[in-house]
């Protein structure tokens, strides 16, 4: 008979403290002033901000890794007096700062999603981030699928599924009393990490009574997810993207309400550009890397004071093209993981269904 | 039911429809206690407005970039308050009055959403339903029940215009009249300050912990014109750092605070989008009552009174040479 693996609910608070002493954990916490939910360490959890595994985070995983500012290397000029016609240029890279292992925990299987996404714009082939790896290496992900499936989820249209554990290390699904885990990688590490906390990893035989509680589990997730919009197919959207990229006029139509800030992008946990900016002060400075939005004036303009994206529908299609054409041609999926953040904190209601829908249907 | 506001602004709006090239107003919204705001060139479109306590958006926002882009008139949908936005854009110059019929709705107060997502500790609503005096919504697993008097946006509290708009071109009346226990203009702020300026700076250092930059107070406000030529974002002279942390934040919000002296309607619009749930509008109001105290204004009333940033006088009445030093 099957296996079970699994951790008590009631234990889980114990399993968490202890893998604190061994890794730097990272958790759901709720800030109760703001109600805001971020990805942060355990050790902030008090009476004020405390774990929250049920809702999305408002920013997803992207903030750990590909932080909103980095410092790239800060950078000194140095002038020999007996020399005065050879500048040198002094060089200090950031360390490694983060030499203990992590563990995040509590992610949702979109944000796992929207991770392996970064995983091939920053660790793939030629393209290794240096900044971005020395984040994400070492890191353990343990993803809780969704019980609960909120109106503005989709992952079910895009490929995706609430129990899709994608590149998580282990999956676990909630049913109530304990959290069954559902998927585990063949890696050592993960056989180790299992081995050292084996007190939490209980173990029993499967039960029909589990098994179809997992069972129904699945099915009304899925079901619900797959309410929310109709299944994307990432061959036939590229193909109306191309074949509606000239339109200005549906295009001008549907973002007119679009007040081109960066709330949807910063969100988004796959919105990868960033600026690079140099910032000196006397003979010392810094060259940094903070985020970038296409939805953004700025972001096209040129030296010449030309700008080819001048206006909010042409930066917009940019925006969505990004996600549901250009991508899909390097990597064959959609570029959104469906966590419907950007039509959670919109100011004005643009809803990322709707927009590609009304280009499906055109 | 049949709504009885709704049918008037239909009609108000039929018979104006062929003279204006656009018209902005509100839209029915899947997400819950929110609206869409929707553009209708057509008599076909119109049947998708309405008008509801829930119609938080102050649509003015639009006027000065679409009158840019549209030949013909701009017909906007406003609250008396939101026509303040539009009063003050034409005493500053930057909207030309004959492109903007204002269609100006009487108003019986508007629900702050923010307030009901803290009431229910922030959970997720995923459904709501608002009549007369309540508001019902359901997160999950719970349901609750408010009365609406309790959670009404900040302005309302304050507001003698609901009923009498300072300026429009249509006006349409409505029965349903704001009834609310009135608050004291900037009595939140006075009471704000007793906390001593140790902890209001304590306060502000994590309310920004969390601002990502990300423009979205900025480019709601209906006067920041700017929001494509603004400082903080500039390469080129390099005015502020592009880093994003909570320093850089405060700094990019003083900026605003100061751009908007004086010309802050006190919408409320920059609090409400703000992603990391800032408190903003304690700081606009701020400055907006240093303004009222120094130069007897207030902005967005009258429609051809220059604001007093924008012009000189050898001698002003409230400032005393010597209190400056
Ligand atoms: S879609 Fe919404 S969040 Fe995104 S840029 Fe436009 S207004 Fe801002
Ligand atoms: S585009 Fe929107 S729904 Fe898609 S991944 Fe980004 S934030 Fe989530
Ligand atoms: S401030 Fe006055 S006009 Fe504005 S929404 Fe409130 S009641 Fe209506
Ligand atoms: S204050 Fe809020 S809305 Fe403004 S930039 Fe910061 S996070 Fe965005």
């Amino acid at each position: 008979m099957e296996k079970l693996i699994y951790i008590k609910k009631e234990s889980l608070k114990n399993f968490l403290e202890k893998i604190s002493k061994d890794y730097d954990v990272y958790l759901p916490i709720q800030n109760k002033k703001n109600g805001i939910i971020n990805f942060d360490s355990i050790n902030i959890l008090n009476e004020n901000y405390i774990m929250n595994l049920k809702e999305k985070t408002r920013q997803s995983l992207k903030f750990l890794f590909f932080p909103p500012y980095e410092s790239l290397f800060e950078f000194e000029y140095k002038k020999d007096i007996k020399n005065p016609e050879v500048t040198e240029i002094a060089l200090s890279k950031p360390g490694n700062s983060n030499l203990r292992e992590k563990v995040i925990f509590g992610i949702k299987p979109c944000d796992v999603r929207g991770i392996d996404y970064l995983d091939l714009v920053f660790n793939s082939g030629n393209n290794k981030d240096p900044y971005y790896l020395n984040k994400r290496e070492n890191t353990i992900i343990i993803s809780i699928g969704c019980s609960i499936v909120y109106p503005d989820c989709f992952c079910t249209s895009i490929g995706g599924s609430p129990f899709n554990f994608g590149n998580a290390n282990i999956g676990l699904l909630d049913i109530g009393s304990d959290l069954i885990v559902t998927k585990l990688d063949e890696s050592e590490k993960i056989k180790k990490f299992i081995a050292d906390y084996k007190d939490f990893f209980e173990k029993k035989d499967m039960d029909d009574e589990t098994e179809n509680k997992i069972n129904e589990i699945v099915l009304q997730s899925n079901k619900t997810c797959s309410t929310n919009w109709k299944k994307i197919n990432p061959e036939n959207i590229t193909a109306k993207m191309e074949s509606t990229f000239k339109e200005d006029a549906l295009w001008q139509e549907i973002t007119k309400k679009c007040i081109s800030c960066a709330a949807c992008t910063y969100v988004c946990p796959t919105c990868v550009c960033f600026n690079i900016a140099d910032e000196q002060k006397d003979k010392k400075g810094e060259r940094y890397r903070c985020w970038d939005f296409c939805t953004n004036y700025y972001y096209t303009l040129e030296a010449s004071g030309h700008n080819p994206r001048e206006k909010i529908y042409q930066r917009y299609r940019n925006k969505i093209n990004c996600k549901y054409n250009y991508f899909i041609k390097r990597n064959k999926n959609l570029y959104c993981v469906g966590c419907g953040r950007c039509i959670d904190v919109c100011p004005v209601g643009m809803d990322i269904r709707e927009i590609v829908s009304s280009i499906i249907s055109f | 039911m049949v709504n009885i506001l709704e049918n008037k602004l239909k009609e108000k709006i039929s018979s104006l429809i062929e003279e204006l090239e656009i018209i902005i107003g509100y839209s029915e919204s899947k997400a819950p206690l929110k609206i869409n705001p929707v553009f209708i060139k057509t008599k076909e479109e119109i049947d998708r407005l309405i008008f509801n306590n829930l119609c938080v958006n102050n649509l003015a926002t639009y006027s000065y970039y679409l009158s840019a882009d549209t030949k013909g008139k701009i017909g906007i949908i406003l609250k008396p308050c939101d026509v303040k936005s539009i009063i003050q854009l034409i005493s500053e110059e930057l909207l030309i009055k004959n492109k903007i019929k204002t269609i100006v709705i009487g108003c019986n107060g508007i629900i702050d959403y923010k307030k009901i997502n803290k009431a229910v500790n922030y959970q997720k609503i995923i459904s709501a339903k608002l009549d007369e005096n309540n508001i019902t919504v359901n997160t999950i697993d719970k349901s609750f029940n408010f009365k609406l008097k309790d959670f009404f946006a900040q302005k309302c509290y304050v507001c003698n215009i609901y009923d009498n708009p300072p300026y429009y071109d249509e006006f349409i009346e409505n029965d349903l009249k704001l009834n609310l226990e009135k608050k004291k203009e900037y009595e939140d702020i006075e009471e704000f300050e007793k906390s001593g300026l140790e902890k209001i700076y304590k306060f502000w250092e994590e309310e920004f912990n969390n601002c990502i930059r990300c423009y979205a107070c900025r480019n709601i406000c209906p006067l920041e014109v700017c929001r494509d030529k603004c400082i903080a974002q500039l390469d080129e002279p390099h005015w502020q750092s592009h880093k994003i942390n909570s320093s850089e934040g405060k700094f990019f919000q003083l900026i605003r605070i100061f751009h908007l002296a004086g010309r802050c309607t006190e919408c409320g619009e920059c609090e409400r989008v703000c992603p990391a749930n800032i408190e903003l509008l304690k700081l606009m109001k701020k400055v907006n009552q240093i303004i009222l105290k120094l130069f007897d204004y207030r902005p967005g009333l009258i429609l051809d009174m220059k604001p007093p940033l924008l012009t000189f006088k050898n001698v002003e009445q409230n400032i005393k040479d010597e209190e400056l030093i």
